[in-house]
């Protein structure tokens, strides 16, 4: 009976009460007692299933920094929410900061103790995974709930979601098995592949060398680039392996992952799993490795002397000046956008190509993209505790995994932005070929809602990924992606582990000290201002600054991401 | 220089041409990194990346950056909000300014060296950004005009310029005044504020140029977009093309000119606050002022 | 009339200034002022125990030496050159360009730098032409601080000029008549009139300079440097900065400004005694 909605219950004691039912013999009035309560249960039950539209209306103000570009202001003004709104009964004020703006406003709005019922994080505090301290230290200070059993009783797609994917679960739940956000997926592995090594597929053609895959095969390759010509204008100006300066797409410090090594400023810091221990990969052997090969590589030009100093303009102009051979970067914003730069400039067989993950061993090359792995990423909505309606609150949230809200997030509205073709959701021209002159991403970000709070689709992200680009033969992103996903091998890259915000206190001070100290010697390693000799005193250096204590937080980290179940 | 008349010598002739010569290569120096940011702002961006000549990259020049920017809506309200800001707030900094440069010159004020010091520590000590917001929002003015231009009515570098100033005006001025019966308020409008001329059209220009600049108070001050001064818009496209750009969205035509609205900005930004500065020069004419006080 | 002037700093400079207080605690928005847990001098000795901490002061004390030995004068200098150009049109027209790269964003400036700093950017071509060695520019630690200065130098000189071109205009033109009447030349008059004539700005002006001796804006300083040349370039605010990638920490940042402050504070005390002792003009 409590599944009736109070209409429903007070329709039915008012049958029950009727004269006429009192005419009735006890079984009559059983079976018709069951009769009607089967029909009233399937009535509310098609909708209890579907859900939508909520009996009470609701609503709910939601925080969330402005994912798109000029286009749209805000989530508000996308079509797909509008549809949303009409499809779930929920209507949202949206507040939606730019990206760059939204730092100060979010200290703000804390500060000021104005919570929205539904928040996301600033830019910069990088997603919920890396924040630091973690969600946990919002539920702790009192800004957001736990939402286990709202999810449990009111959540039914997540909640089969989350039972069916038990890598999604460890990832998004924290060590005490608590969730405290609602994360945009990708569940299939392509859709996690974004960037990878890439190479001038028409100087290898021209000098008649295959795409290398172990270290040695990269410097033949690398020295054929600096010493044969291919950009034949006589002048030995290639820079077959381009890279810029830290922090920036196409930075540095992805070549040691052909030893196995790993070094970053952003992610994870150098940090690695083997087998279940956490290393810090710039003092190991292996990148001892890497950093005697980069320097060879360096002192025979077959490095940008400026790499350390490039800025990701001046990268991408050496690319469009023909002058670089091969670098690491995004299938989108590195492939197509160097393939369409060249468009109608010379030389006209330009072509970038993704190549394989390169591997020491010739087996899958090792990826240390922290994204590759998360199933959960880092990007979602939490509730507030200023929430009046935390179940409209996760009823909404929980939509965007339905069937029917997976399909209009990840598509739009049916015969507008999309159509059926052969069962596979194929987006019209109002997206690829936008009347008013937007661009395919564009557009998308006008009508439809491709990339937060739901799973994305892969037919999405292919159909996004083969947008054919004016002038550009074939889809090289597309392509690419399949052979980066076909060949990376993620299993030393370390897990969305959380610290304790004490932790996260206690490490910061020594491993700010250690990153500033090895930042330096790597690039004077390569460089060769300080000789490979001296590695060992490095390593003896790091470890005086503390390394084993940061260490030993980080695997506390690990071993209890791994516990979770 | 102009009322006697004398010979130069060689070595002064030497001096000027040598600080010609100079000048002129401070300008040429200067004047190449705006030229590259104006051309920066048409040119095809892979044109400018191959390097070359600047003038090169001019073949194909194409607006539609600033076509872009100006169609944005928000640039309208972000003149009318600047030009606004900056007419009221400027007012309301010189007059503040005026009233505590020339109190706190009198040398007769009690407590003048505790005031100052206590000024002075305002300028390196601060609460920080929450506080100042938490005040703002406090006492009601947040998200209006107000809490635009009353945060920062004074800035403290002015003020000392100005006390200074004002402190170096000969006494005999100030006590022949006040013997014809002159109170405060006319003293300060009628003598010292003309004899500072040419100070007091630069601190104007300084506040002025100040809240032309300015876009952290409305960031965190300012909810209401319609509301937000130019710098401000000028910020929200830069950062969503840079956005664009960076989330590996396959564009079109529209990737060109992502790079030329970074420098379209800067041209939108800059070029009307270029045109005030004439303006103002004309009272660096040197000594024209003193001369007519000295009647 | 000194009423409302008061009434502004007391509300909105004193009024917020509780807020440094979460220098010393763990500061969290939400919690607030009061809530957040208090724990005394643990950022200030976390800074102070710092294994770079001594280099950190040095590089930001170094290059606010720098810039006063060499960015402070050269606006003063400008303004003089300027003073006896006798062409109007010709004075204008330097006063106008020189000013303008002032309002050029410093993440533009910052590209140009590293543009002409590269291995075959302009100025090696430079050195090329005078037959010198090709340098490696910002990959050097000993090139930074100079780039830097110079740099802020180029910017900036235009428009610090205005302050000292509008000192000019108050020096009283009687007293060039009578100097040249007796017989002085140019740079007679330059020392004994002109200088003396706007002496009392260029001393406000470097007391004030003085106050800023611990703070080095960080923005500039991120664009431009790497972690080669650290050694020289990594200052207060940008290894706060890193830190901040790691642990966002409003409280030590807090701290470590609060530190900043202080010393600012008291060089500025000190050094308007000196000014008051040597020159009739100080801040009080």
């Amino acid at each position: 009976m409590k599944k009736l909605k109070s209409p429903g219950r007070i329709m039915f004691t008012t049958i029950m009460r009727r004269e006429s039912m009192k005419k009735l013999k006890s079984p009559g009035r059983i079976m018709f007692t069951a009769a009607l309560l089967l029909i009233v249960v399937l009535a509310t039950s098609v909708g209890a299933e579907r859900g939508y539209p909520l009996k009470e209306p609701a609503e709910l103000k939601i925080w969330y920094t402005n994912p798109s570009g000029a286009v749209t202001k805000s989530l508000g003004d996308r079509l797909v929410f509008q549809e949303m709104e009409r499809l779930t009964g929920i209507k949202i004020k949206w507040t939606c900061p730019s990206s760059g703006l939204d730092n100060e406003q979010f200290s703000l709005m804390l500060a000021a103790r104005d919570l929205p019922d539904l928040m996301g994080l600033p830019s910069a505090m990088g997603g919920w995974f890396q924040v630091p301290g973690g969600p946990q230290k919002f539920y702790r200070d009192g800004v957001i709930i736990k939402l286990n059993d709202l999810i449990d009783k009111y959540a039914p797609n997540l909640k089969y979601l989350l039972k069916r994917e038990p890598e999604l679960r460890k990832q998004l739940m924290s060590d005490d098995g608590s969730i405290y956000f609602v994360p945009q997926m990708r569940l299939e592995p392509e859709i996690r592949i974004f960037s990878g090594f890439m190479i001038r597929q028409d100087w290898l053609d021209k000098l008649n060398l295959k795409a290398p895959v172990t270290p040695d095969e990269w410097y033949n390759v690398l020295k054929a680039f600096k010493t044969r010509d291919p950009n034949g204008n006589g002048k030995a100006d290639e820079v077959p392996f381009g890279m810029s300066k830290l922090a920036t797409p196409f930075e540095c410090t992805k070549l040691p992952w052909m030893f196995g090594a790993n070094f970053g400023q952003w992610q994870n810091f150098g940090l690695q799993q083997v087998g279940r221990k956490v290393v810090f990969s710039p003092i190991t052997t292996e990148l001892k490795e890497a950093l005697t090969w980069m320097h060879k590589l360096y002192a025979e030009g077959l490095l940008d002397p400026d790499f350390p100093i490039m800025e990701r303009s001046q990268f991408e102009a050496k690319v469009l000046a023909n002058v670089i051979g091969s670098c690491y970067g995004n299938a989108g914003s590195g492939i197509t956008k160097f393939m369409q730069g060249m468009v109608g400039q010379e030389p006209k067989s330009f072509r970038m190509t993704g190549i394989p993950f390169p591997s020491k061993a010739r087996k899958k090359g090792y990826n240390f993209e922290p994204g590759v792995i998360q199933l959960a990423t880092a990007n979602g909505l939490a509730i507030t505790t200023a929430c009046k309606n935390p179940v409209a609150a996760i009823k909404f949230l929980d939509y965007g995994f339905s069937k029917e809200g997976h399909m209009l997030f990840n598509f739009g509205v049916a015969g507008k932005t999309y159509n059926m073709a052969d069962g596979y959701p194929k987006f019209t021209d109002l997206i690829m070929a936008n009347p008013d002159g937007l661009s395919a991403s564009q557009a998308m970000s006008k009508y439809i809602n491709e990339n937060w709070l739901i799973a994305q689709d892969v037919r999405y992200f292919e159909q996004y990924q083969k947008i054919p680009v004016k002038g550009v033969e074939g889809i090289p992103a597309w392509d690419a992606i399949q052979v980066w996903t076909k060949s990376l091998d993620s299993s030393r890259t370390l897990p969305p582990i959380t610290l304790t915000p004490e932790e996260s206190q206690q490490t910061a001070a020594k491993f700010n000290e250690i990153n500033t100290y090895v930042q330096e010697m790597y690039f004077k390693f390569i460089l060769g201002t300080v000789k490979l000799e001296e590695f060992n005193n490095y390593v003896a250096q790091v470890k005086r600054m503390g390394l084993d204590d940061v260490v030993k937080v980080y695997q506390a980290a690990l071993d209890r991401f791994n516990a979770r179940r | 220089m102009d009322s006697v008349i004398y010979r130069k010598s060689t070595g002064e002739h030497l001096f000027d041409g040598f600080n010609i010569a100079l000048l002129l290569l401070l300008s040429a120096v200067t004047l190449y990194p705006l030229l590259y940011v104006l051309f920066a702002s048409v040119s095809n961006p892979v044109a400018m990346a191959r390097g070359g000549p600047l003038f090169w990259s001019l073949k194909g020049m194409n607006f539609a950056a600033y076509q872009a920017v100006f169609s944005n809506a928000m640039i309208a309200y972000g003149y009318r909000n600047t030009l606004l800001y900056m007419t009221l707030g400027t007012t309301l900094n010189v007059l503040m300014t005026a009233f505590g440069g020339y109190a706190l010159s009198r040398k007769g004020l009690p407590g003048q060296k505790i005031l100052m010091l206590a000024i002075v520590f305002t300028m390196q000590f601060t609460g920080g950004m929450i506080p100042s917001f938490l005040l703002v929002y406090n006492i009601g003015i947040y998200d209006t005009i107000w809490a635009v231009i009353l945060p920062n009515a004074i800035a403290t570098m002015n003020l000392i310029i100005m006390r200074t100033s004002f402190a170096s005006v000969p006494v005999e001025l100030e006590e022949s005044a006040r013997l014809d019966g002159a109170g405060d308020f006319t003293i300060l409008f009628r003598i010292f504020m003309p004899i500072s001329r040419a100070l007091v059209a630069v601190i104007i220009m300084f506040y002025a140029v100040g809240h032309w600049n300015d876009f952290m108070t409305g960031l965190i001050y300012l909810r209401n977009r319609l509301l937000y001064p130019l710098q401000l818009v000028l910020r929200e496209i830069l950062i969503q093309e840079n956005l664009q750009e960076s989330m590996g969205g396959i564009t079109q035509d529209r990737e060109i000119i992502s790079a030329n609205i970074k420098y379209a900005t800067i041209v939108v930004a800059t070029l009307p606050i270029l045109c005030v500065y004439p303006f103002v020069q004309k009272y660096f004419v040197k000594g024209v002022m003193i001369g007519s006080i000295k009647q | 009339m000194l009423l409302p002037v008061l009434l502004y700093y007391v509300i909105f400079h004193y009024g917020p200034m509780y807020g440094a207080i979460i220098a010393f605690k763990d500061f969290s928005p939400f919690l607030g002022f009061l809530k957040s847990p208090w724990v005394g001098l643990k950022h200030f000795e976390a800074f102070f125990h710092s294994i770079y901490f001594w280099r950190l002061i040095r590089n930001t004390i170094s290059i606010n030496l720098l810039d006063i030995l060499f960015h402070f004068p050269a606006p003063i200098i400008l303004a003089l050159l300027l003073n006896e150009v006798s062409n109007r049109f010709f004075k204008r027209a330097v006063q106008t360009i020189t000013y303008m790269p002032h309002f050029i964003s410093v993440v533009v400036v910052a590209g140009l730098i590293i543009n002409f700093c590269q291995s075959n950017g302009l100025f090696n071509a430079l050195l090329g032409l005078a037959g010198l060695k090709k340098q490696t520019f910002l990959t050097n630690p000993w090139f930074f601080q100079p780039i830097y200065v110079a740099s802020s130098i180029w910017q900036h000189i235009g428009w610090g000029s205005i302050i000292y071109l509008a000192a000019l205009t108050s020096v009283d033109l009687q007293l060039y008549e009578q100097a040249t009447v007796d017989g002085a030349g140019r740079f007679k008059q330059l020392r004994h009139i002109t200088l003396p004539g706007i002496a009392p700005t260029i001393i406000i002006m470097l007391i004030l300079r003085c106050g800023k001796m611990m703070t080095v804006g960080f923005e500039k300083v991120l664009l431009l440097y790497n972690p080669m040349v650290y050694e020289r370039a990594d200052v207060i605010s940008t290894f706060v900065y890193r830190q901040g990638l790691l642990n966002q920490d409003y409280s030590f940042a807090s701290a470590v400004g609060l530190f900043n402050s202080a010393l600012n504070f008291l060089l500025i005390v000190m050094v308007n005694q000196i000014s008051r002792k040597v020159s009739d003009t100080s801040l009080w």
